[in-house]
């Protein structure tokens, strides 16, 4: 197929299905169709590797997310555009649109409520979507505020949602603080008993984490839905954890 | 009746109203102009006339309240990046968004769209099924609607884009530069965040002792780029600096204040050293100074260092000779790439167009130093680099930095660094450690 990229270079049939090809070669694969943007591929093999029984996970934390992750990598590095990092998340959305219903069967019961969003001016997002899909993954149920959240909406979504935790993202040094006042406001409603906080992005930094007095720090997307189970003192061999 | 300043700007120069015109013919993808209210000023998509895809849904339906609000969140955020914005539109196609500014004011948006990215046959049955709403009777509308619209590569949106702020540029008064600083500004903190991540993936502790350790490395990096005059590596290194100094103070705008201030003595002793003139230095510097005491917040803190970091390395090169500047540059960017070989006058002054004695002049008399000395010194710089390696013997990096024996490269090295090459070695072991 060719892309409306016009990057993608089309593969002859027997180059897409190479005989008793492994389970890391099919995810890798996965993962560069997300990168690629490349989405018949990305929904052929994400139901191929479903239906031959492949662990869901394993097709989403170490396929499709880490394809992602790469896009976002390559967006920083200012080889992406906006074009093309939408092209790879619809990508990524229709890989997850096959695994949800699945998903969905085996995990019914609810780990916890998280309310999600990053803060106030701040519009970037790509990380935070990322952990809100490896969240709902592992079981936990997400309230997305979106982007540019001031701190007085955080704590009256995490009141009205009666959430455990609240999980906060910037991307800027100059959007920092506003974590910090959205944590001040969270002690100051006398929530902060009951509710966990939990906070990442790119320039945030352990001691930074600690200095505003939240209650986690995550280092990458990825390490989220451990660092969610910890905070809730879930043990780690009742809710299963494909972190790296 | 609005008052429409902005239609007779279009309607009076016909030298813009070509522009806008030949847009929708570049692109393929029809142009708007709407007031900030969200009203259609100005259309152009006779390209394709066909080619109505909102006016066909609205007319079957569709509800077209939500249009104005997607136009003005792009608005918004194209006013915060300081960009033209790509995003998608009410009905989930693509669209490109330009603020029109009138006074600091915004008055209008320049909007392209509808476009895809993909073919519409490409398009998920769930994807389809958003698009019409889930009511099964516009199906037909929509798929008629979206076989006129033009599909462009995201490369092609990406030109679209840049074209359409150029032109949203051309219709503001004053011009969008003040918007230009605004993307300078968010580019530099994305760039500080990014070092700050590689500072985390690098797993340094955040210990006082180890940070200030790092940033006095970085600091005399620093300081031999500036003295060589390598304005884009200077730049890079204050990135780290900045991360450093933000990891530290972030919270405390004082303290931050202060490193940076301890930051911009370094930057500008550096630059009096590689040879700016003193007299403008010191002018200069008062101004920043000046500056610097009505900074109120971090951004604008950082902003303001790597704009005096760039003054001060134009500075340095302020000649009344501007074509001198030009082959200067070109003289230092070759020894830069080629010290290992071994160099000549001669060699260098073929690869700039002059003779080596013009060349051999103007070095001595731009920079104070002859060519051979300049030579040594981006010679021991590197060296300096690769001796924190302990894996290199003093005599391969000798050779590896264009000189032919070890007593010679280490008689050049006492000279500029007061210190034997294995001395520093052993300094720069004892501080990585």
């Amino acid at each position: 197929m060719i892309h409306p990229g016009g990057k993608t270079i089309p593969l002859k049939p027997d180059q897409l299905e190479p005989r008793g090809q492994t389970v890391e070669m099919m995810l890798e694969r996965l993962s560069q169709a997300v990168v690629l943007r490349d989405c018949k591929t990305v929904s052929r093999l994400t139901e191929k590797m479903v239906k031959e029984g492949l662990d869901l996970f394993e097709i989403l934390n170490h396929g499709l997310i880490p394809g992602m992750l790469e896009a976002s990598e390559r967006f920083r590095k200012g080889e992406f555009f906006i074009p093309e990092l939408l092209m790879s998340s619809r990508a990524l959305k229709i890989g997850i649109g096959i695994l949800r219903p699945f998903i969905q069967e085996i995990r019914k019961d609810v780990l916890g409520k998280v309310v999600i969003g990053t803060v106030k001016f701040d519009l970037h997002d790509i990380g935070k979507n990322l952990v809100i899909i490896l969240l709902e993954g592992n079981g936990f149920e997400i309230i997305d505020l979106g982007v540019d959240v001031p701190p007085e909406k955080f704590i009256k979504e995490v009141e009205k949602n009666g959430a455990q935790i609240l999980a906060m993202s910037s991307l800027l040094t100059s959007t920092m603080s506003w974590m910090k006042f959205t944590i001040e406001l969270l002690q100051a409603s006398g929530m902060h008993q009951r509710v966990k906080t939990m906070v990442g992005g790119a320039p945030v930094t352990p001691i930074f984490a600690k200095n505003i007095g939240a209650d986690a720090y995550c280092r990458e997307a990825t390490s989220a839905p451990s660092v969610a189970k910890k905070l809730l003192e879930i043990e780690a061999n009742a809710a299963r954890t494909f972190v790296k | 009746m609005l008052r429409e300043p902005l239609l007779n700007k279009v309607k009076e120069s016909p030298e813009i109203t070509d522009q806008l015109e030949s847009f929708p013919q570049i692109t393929n993808i029809p142009l708007r102009l709407i007031d900030s209210k969200g009203k259609t000023l100005w259309k152009c998509n006779f390209f394709r006339p066909k080619s109505n895809f909102c006016n066909l849904l609205q007319s079957n339906g569709f509800p077209t309240k939500s249009c104005q609000r997607a136009h003005k969140e792009a608005a918004r955020e194209s006013l915060r990046w300081g960009e033209a914005i790509i995003s998608k539109c009410c009905y989930s196609i693509m669209q490109i968004t330009a603020p029109v500014i009138e006074g600091g004011k915004l008055v209008g948006n320049l909007v392209a769209s509808p476009f895809l990215l993909i073919n519409p046959s490409e398009l998920q049955p769930e994807e389809i099924v958003s698009l019409y709403g889930g009511k099964i009777e516009r199906r037909g509308t929509l798929e008629k609607a979206l076989s006129s619209v033009s599909i462009v590569k995201d490369e092609e949106a990406r030109q679209a884009a840049h074209h359409l702020f150029r032109l949203a540029d051309r219709l503001s008064d004053p011009d969008l530069s003040s918007l230009l600083k605004v993307r300078e500004a968010q580019a530099l903190q994305g760039k500080i965040a990014d070092q700050i991540c590689d500072l985390k993936n690098l797993g340094r502790d955040f210990t006082p002792n180890s940070l200030s350790k790092l940033f006095y490395e970085r600091e005399r990096e620093i300081v031999a780029k500036i003295r060589l005059g390598d304005k884009n590596g200077g730049k890079e290194i204050l990135y780290q600096l900045l991360a450093i100094i933000l990891v530290q103070y972030l919270e405390n705008f004082e303290l931050l204040k202060i490193s940076i201030l301890e930051l911009f003595i370094i930057l500008s002793r550096a630059a009096v050293e590689a040879r700016a003139k003193i007299e403008e230095m010191l002018g200069m510097r008062y101004g920043f100074v000046t500056e610097l005491a009505g900074i109120k917040d971090q951004e604008n803190l950082c902003f303001w260092v790597v704009k005096v970091l760039e003054k001060l390395m134009d500075g340095i090169y302020q000649t009344r000779h501007t074509q001198n500047y030009q082959r200067l540059k070109k003289t230092y960017d070759f020894i830069e790439t080629h010290c290992s070989d071994p160099l000549t006058v001669e060699q260098i002054a073929r690869e700039v167009c002059l003779s080596p004695s013009r060349l051999s002049h103007i070095i001595k008399g731009e920079m104070g130093i002859t060519l051979g000395d300049h030579i040594s010194k981006v010679r021991i710089e590197k060296a300096k680099t690769l001796l924190k390696d302990k894996e290199l013997s003093i005599s391969q990096i000798a050779l590896e930095v264009g000189f032919s024996d070890q007593s010679y490269f280490t008689k050049v090295f006492k000279k500029i660094e007061k210190c034997t090459p294995k001395a520093f070695q052993q300094n720069a072991s004892e501080l990585t450690v």
